[in-house]
């Protein structure tokens, strides 16, 4: 029993970290811009999918697979910000959020339609960076893609909250999130830090994809639930918080690991979700900034 | 003077068009009239999931159905008539499946539909073939249309392909492995797709009628990112062998590479048309050494092993051929192109049984049909379309190199 719940716990800690980098993500460009970025899964999707057919097909050796998909991401995410989103941000609109949501919702769908066309309709995954067997700890198994998610999920968590606390951009980006008018008043230049982060989020998510992938394997339609998930966690962050994304995650993936063992496993994410919706009626307070959507 | 003859040379040209559009009409010979000459091509229309969740088993059927088509116009047509496929795309949608078997129908004039190749679409698509009168060759393999069904004419013009697929793989599985190695206790795994929970019935069928005990069944959303805690529940029933039937793609995935991480040693078993390289590249050769997997008489390593008497091997050495022939790679995913090769095949059977292309006469043809092919071997009566006698699937496993056929399957 202990060491089941114990394996269940970890696996839990795992699809958690997954859910709240995906959030995270999600949270930072929001922070910034007020963008909902429901691609973020799909971007995580065509980068995995990228890299597999450099690495398999072409024969690039596993890191340069990896560094080209993410340049080739990042500057996806350039010309998205250049091309669309500066025109939407210039035009102004009342519904700037829904208008911008549905944008990035048109782009999840172009780039599932892309990857179906490049890669087909099989699964595609990335050998796992750090090669070696389980870690076994009595009954408890560890894989090395699940050490090296978590890892990432630390990193990136860590790396980012120094990066805002004590870095002079770290501290115009959340000036941007707080008051993007008052931060064009010091000569903060919001839309350069919107780049930023819609490269950087991006960038992130197809490496979260690419380490993601040697424990679930992705097809062209596996970034939308990814994507769905990051943005549940990030709600209950305000959408705003990466740090409490992480944190939402870790703890759904967790709610969800426990009643998939000893509740119910056929209607474990029926039953999550709606646990979540409870959460949210009860303490409303939760969802922050975006009651000022609803 | 100018409007004058800006005027009549409108009318010139208006009537210059009328005129050309009239001859045009005269000279299309008209589909729906009278019976077809042998210069009549003969038109099929495929209701197949090109996009979405089932794309995976309708993209490989859809370029199996256009490698045969090929194949027959190279070899005469079927009764001399030249086969047009036409591939409607449902998106893996039961409301876009009924409208793509409308507009094969009525627009591209479709006389016979093949697929739709999912259970959730074959309802959608039935209504449609008796509406229209038109035969439908469904290559879904888990519908159960029950005989009352079709005498009462909604599914006069249907025909599966296949049925009862489930309990020819699970007696795949009982021959081959579970008799010959001794495994009394099986654990299931499934996802929550139709497709992974049609195979429970059909298994306890099977463990009941051989005495086999099912220690445990778990079922996982689909689409799930980690399904430890079902893993967990099936290997403290402690089975001697876990059958893992989920969807061809990242459920599979998930689905083994977990059970090999926490049971490296179990003896695993996966579902059909999964013996692919795909499938090792996306476990790796690690998770993928050791693992079972059922397959058709169509694959490659299976048809060359069976024994001459196996009514089914003449059928798919031609299979093999013909799609070797039209360079069309059936080991692209999930292996359903001989779904779209039995599908033509049935109705070529058919044709040269009735010696006619008429609807009627390959209803007739259909509902008596005695004949083998890749997907099964067909018993028809006018009451019972699927007729198959459900030989057992064959069973193979990936030694490291190759997907070895696995002798007393």
């Amino acid at each position: 029993m202990t060491v089941r719940l114990a394996n269940d716990l970890f696996a839990g800690l795992v699809t958690g970290c997954i859910y709240g980098l995906f959030g995270a993500a999600i949270c930072v460009l929001f922070r910034v811009s007020r963008i909902v970025n429901i691609a973020i899964g799909d971007i995580a999707m065509f980068g995995t999918m990228l890299t597999s057919w450099l690495a398999g097909s072409v024969g690039l050796p596993l890191w340069l697979a990896i560094a080209t998909a993410l340049l080739a991401v990042s500057i996806g995410a350039y010309l998205y910000d250049l091309g669309i989103v500066s025109r939407i941000v210039a035009k102004g609109s009342n519904g700037f959020v829904l208008v911008t949501f549905f944008f990035t919702l048109a782009l999840a769908m172009f780039l599932e339609g892309l990857a179906s066309a490049l890669y087909g309709q099989q699964v595609h995954s990335v050998p796992v960076i750090w090669t070696g067997g389980n870690f076994v700890v009595g009954s408890l198994v560890i894989q090395r893609a699940q050490v090296v998610v978590i890892v990432a999920t630390v990193i990136f968590a860590g790396a980012f909250a120094l990066y805002l606390r004590f870095t002079l951009t770290g501290k115009a980006l959340t000036a941007c999130g707080q008051n993007d008018v008052g931060a064009r008043v010091v000569g903060i230049n919001p839309a350069r830090f919107r780049r930023l982060c819609l490269v950087g989020s991006a960038a992130a998510a197809a490496l979260f994809g690419v380490l993601l992938s040697p424990l679930i394997g992705f097809t062209y339609s596996s970034g939308f639930s990814l994507g769905t998930a990051g943005l549940v966690a990030g709600a209950f962050a305000s959408l705003v918080h990466p740090f409490r994304a992480v944190a939402a995650g870790i703890a759904i993936g967790i709610v969800e690991a426990l009643i998939g063992g000893y509740v119910t496993s056929s209607y474990q994410e029926v039953l999550v979700y709606a646990i979540l919706a409870v959460v949210i009626l009860v303490r409303p307070r939760m969802l922050g900034a975006l009651g000022e959507f609803a | 003077m100018n409007s004058k003859l800006i005027r009549s040379a409108g009318v010139f040209a208006t009537a210059s068009l009328v005129l050309v559009g009239l001859a045009a009409c005269g000279s299309t010979p008209s589909k729906s009239s009278g019976s077809a000459s042998s210069t009549t091509p003969l038109i099929i229309g495929q209701d197949v999931a090109l996009t979405g969740a089932f794309s995976v088993l309708g993209v490989p059927e859809s370029q199996g159905a256009k490698g045969t088509v090929a194949w027959l116009n190279a070899h005469g047509g079927i009764l001399g008539h030249k086969v047009d496929l036409v591939v409607g795309n449902d998106q893996s949608s039961p409301q876009e499946a009924a409208e793509v078997a409308k507009q094969l129908i009525t627009s591209d004039h479709a006389t016979i539909i093949i697929g739709p190749e999912e259970t959730s679409e074959v309802g959608a698509v039935a209504t449609v073939a008796a509406a229209y009168h038109v035969i439908d060759i469904q290559t879904d393999p888990f519908q159960t249309w029950p005989p009352s069904e079709i005498s009462s004419g909604s599914l006069e013009y249907v025909f599966p392909e296949i049925m009862g697929f489930d309990s020819t793989n699970a007696s795949a599985y009982e021959s081959a492995i579970w008799k010959a190695k001794g495994y009394t206790r099986i654990a299931l795994l499934t996802d929550s797709t139709p497709f992974g929970t049609g195979m429970i019935t059909p298994l306890e069928q099977v463990a009941k009628s051989d005495g086999l005990k099912i220690v445990g069944v778990q079922t996982f959303a689909a689409g799930s990112t980690d399904v430890t805690p079902q893993i967990q529940s099936l290997l403290g029933d402690k089975p001697q062998f876990l059958l893992d039937w989920t969807a061809p793609g990242p459920d599979t995935t998930i689905a083994v590479k977990t059970i090999r991480a926490l049971s490296p040693t179990l003896p695993l078993g996966i579902s059909g048309g999964q013996d692919t390289p795909a499938t090792v590249g996306a476990l790796g050769q690690t998770d993928a050494d050791g693992l079972y997997a059922v397959t058709t008489i169509a694959d490659g390593n299976v048809v060359n092993s069976v024994a001459s008497s196996n009514p089914q091997k003449k059928i798919a050495e031609q299979f093999v051929q013909a799609m070797e022939g039209e360079h069309v790679n059936t080991d692209n995913g999930a292996d359903t192109a001989y779904q779209g090769f039995d599908a033509l095949y049935l109705i070529q059977n058919a044709a040269e049984t009735a010696k006619s292309v008429s609807t009627s006469g390959l209803l007739n043809a259909l509902e008596h049909q005695r004949d083998a092919g890749i997907t099964n071997v067909w018993r028809r009566t006018p009451s019972n379309h699927g007729g198959d006698i459900n030989l057992p699937g064959f069973i193979v496993r990936y030694n490291g190199r190759v997907w070895q056929y696995v002798q007393g399957s």
